[in-house]
């Protein structure tokens, strides 16, 4: 008898310890977070020769060609580092090698250009232009990337993970990445759509759009950390996500701005890896952008004073310069260059 | 006696029967005649074909099927009713026939709507777009459009299909696939959107009366306009009659008339319901029936973008805009 008293006071005692450490381990990561330093930034809008509408994607390729992808207007443009127009690539269309409504783009160490759009295809094109083939996908995507060994990584998340991994040749090889629960039938799709950044050893790093946790899986597809985005904006929108998920929504999502017929806040819109720098960063929906070291551990929030542009999707130029683009308004320059 | 008059009865009826299945069977071989082959139910898809002379009957509804001669290309927007929407499209429809109609560009709006309520649409806004009553839905058939009726194609005069798309496309992606096509060259310097800043003279405006009644300009001086622009037409209604609400009713020091325009994507008749419902005056509430420039944006949907106030002075210039909060 004494011995079981003895035990449930034992229990009780390390309960009250696990519950207390807990809230000091809770409390220190608010602090953490709210630690997370500002750096004020400015933007220098790059001239273009052409016109651009809608701009979702902009990649660095090999020498150190400037690649866009021009959503609106249904065609990817590759710029000399110094802005001249080099070429187009494809123009809007439905049949092979046109584009309708690109969604996103990828570019190989060759300098090729992938590009998934609303027809759900996949489509190579050489850096010349020349279009070479694709292949269809299933069910809803909007992310794509590829890897050193010629695979194209689609997210998914309606096939059961988070990227589904194909050959060249559209051949399915693997996936990975645990979706997120709390989410069911649609919502599930959009609960799960992220971003992603290949880098030069295939380690992927991923943004997830609505829910601002970010993610780091080595080349077998191995899941290495796991970090969310610090701050008070994503933490109540992530907040907002989950508790709603449980029971109030009938989507299993707050219902809160609309996008594509869901509706759901977006957190974060893309990310990108900086190898040379170790710095990762992610754009977010306030205008700021979230940085990031390799290991995801928090460093700066670079914030814009007076403005509520947002951007898309960043790049590192050849010198070194970091490069946004804005839905709506183009491509701009990240002033000072260096600003952590 | 009553036996021969069930038996009478019973021949009559498997004469009916008999009568019905060789109807039915008539109508499945006519129209698969007419249809020619079809993999799917689903919408035809960009290389699909029609059959020429199909088409050309089809066209007959209308007395149009000598438009496959001289034209080289048909742009079709099937369109159910007389909406703000279908207007929109039929606009922009007329605009694309006048740049394009030499260039061997026919653009038809096709239509399963009320005649009468089509007629009045085309009296009131004096259309000029060729419009199709497909009455017998031979159109709908062939083309495989879906029930909702909504669809766009392109198609050559040959009957290939170059672009397919359910709904009514943006102006820009239709405009640049005509261009591909018809004129051979896309031109992407246009833009289709006006940018308006503080101190631009803001025209007046083509709207609607939430309530109904004919489209009129609505010449803005010395008022706020609260603009609403969202992608999702159906949704958060409540919540922004409830914003619009607190807006009129709040004490905000400005002695200007506040006028809530609602953009032409907002169904008409859940507008009506919704404030109705909320008990919201319809007065000075309005329905726009064409674009407001970049305010008028459908992807703008991230918080504070989809409603804005616009601030504007006696001389009708843009004084101040103010992005609010969308509703939770």
């Amino acid at each position: 008898m004494m011995t079981l008293q003895r035990k449930f006071l034992s229990l009780f005692l390390i309960q009250i310890v696990a519950a207390w450490g807990a809230t000091q381990a809770g409390e220190k990561k608010l602090q953490a977070s709210s630690e997370v330093g500002e750096t004020p930034l400015r933007m220098r809008q790059v001239e273009l020769d052409t016109a651009t509408d809608r701009v979702r994607r902009i990649f660095v390729g090999p020498n150190s060609n400037i690649y866009l992808l021009d959503s609106g207007n249904n065609r990817v443009l590759i710029f000399s580092p110094t802005w001249k127009l080099l070429r187009q690539i494809s123009e809007i269309g439905q049949g092979p090698g046109a584009l309708f409504d690109p969604y996103d783009m990828a570019v190989d160490r060759g300098g090729n250009v992938y590009v998934i759009d609303s027809k759900q295809r996949v489509q190579g094109f050489s850096a010349e232009g020349k279009f070479y083939g694709g292949f269809k996908y299933r069910g809803e995507c909007l992310a794509i990337a590829v890897n050193g060994r010629g695979e194209y990584l689609l997210n998914q998340p309606e096939l059961g993970s988070l990227i589904s991994v194909y050959g060249p040749n559209g051949d399915y090889r693997r996936s990975f990445g645990a979706l997120k629960t709390g989410a069911t039938g649609r919502s599930k799709a959009v609960a799960n759509r992220v971003h992603m950044s290949v880098t030069g050893h295939d380690d992927v790093y991923i943004s997830f759009d609505h829910l601002g946790v970010l993610q780091k899986y080595d080349s077998s597809g191995r899941l290495q950390w796991e970090e969310a985005i610090p701050g008070e904006q994503a933490e109540k929108l992530r907040n907002i996500f989950w508790s709603d998920a449980a029971d109030k929504s009938k989507y299993g999502i707050v219902l809160t701005t609309s996008y594509t017929g869901i509706p759901a806040f977006v957190v974060s819109f893309t990310t990108f890896f900086d190898e040379s720098h170790d710095r990762l960063y992610v754009p977010l929906n306030d205008g700021s952008i979230y940085v990031a070291d390799g290991r995801g551990k928090a460093l700066r929030f670079l914030k814009q004073s007076g403005s509520r542009d947002f951007y898309n999707s960043i790049a590192v130029d050849s010198s070194g310069k970091l490069l946004v683009t804005s839905v709506w308004k183009g491509v701009f320059l990240i002033m000072p260059a260096r600003p952590v | 006696m009553i036996d021969r008059v069930l038996s009478t009865l019973l021949t009559l009826l498997s004469l009916i029967a008999v009568g019905l299945l060789a109807h039915n069977y008539y109508l499945s071989r006519s129209l698969s005649q007419t249809v020619g082959v079809i993999r799917s139910e689903s919408p035809l898809e960009y290389g699909d074909r029609v059959n020429q002379n199909a088409l050309q009957r089809a066209l007959d509804q209308g007395g149009y099927s000598d438009q496959l001669n001289s034209h080289r290309y048909l742009l079709l927007y099937f369109l159910p009713s007389a909406d703000f929407q279908d207007l929109k499209s039929i606009k922009y429809g007329e605009l694309l026939l006048q740049r394009y109609e030499d260039g061997g560009l026919q653009v038809f709006a096709v239509t399963n709507g009320q005649p009468a309520e089509i007629a009045g649409m085309v009296k009131n806004e004096s259309l000029t777009l060729p419009i199709l009553f497909d009455k017998d839905g031979l159109l709908k058939l062939l083309l495989r459009v879906p029930d909702h009726y909504r669809h766009t194609y392109l198609m050559s005069a040959a009957g290939e299909i170059v672009f397919s798309i359910t709904g009514a496309p943006q102006e820009d992606t239709i405009r640049q696939i005509v261009e591909k096509h018809v004129a051979g060259k896309i031109d992407y310097s246009e833009r289709t959107a006006e940018v308006y800043r503080v101190g631009d003279k803001l025209p007046a405006i083509r709207v609607i009366q939430v309530a109904g009644g004919p489209t009129r300009e609505l010449a803005l001086h010395d008022c706020e306009v609260v603009f609403v622009s969202a992608r999702c037409t159906s949704c958060q209604l409540h919540g922004y009659v409830q914003r619009y609400r607190e807006l009129t009713t709040s004490n905000s020091g400005s002695a200007k008339t506040r006028i809530l325009v609602f953009s032409q994507r907002f169904p008409q008749r859940e507008l009506v319901e919704d404030l109705t419902k909320g008990r919201v005056p319809l007065e000075h509430i309005y329905i726009a029936r064409q674009t407001l420039g970049d305010f008028d944006n459908e992807y703008r949907t991230k918080t504070g973008a989809s409603i804005v106030m616009i601030g504007i002075n006696q001389e009708g210039r843009i004084e101040k805009v103010t992005p609010l909060d969308a509703p939770n």
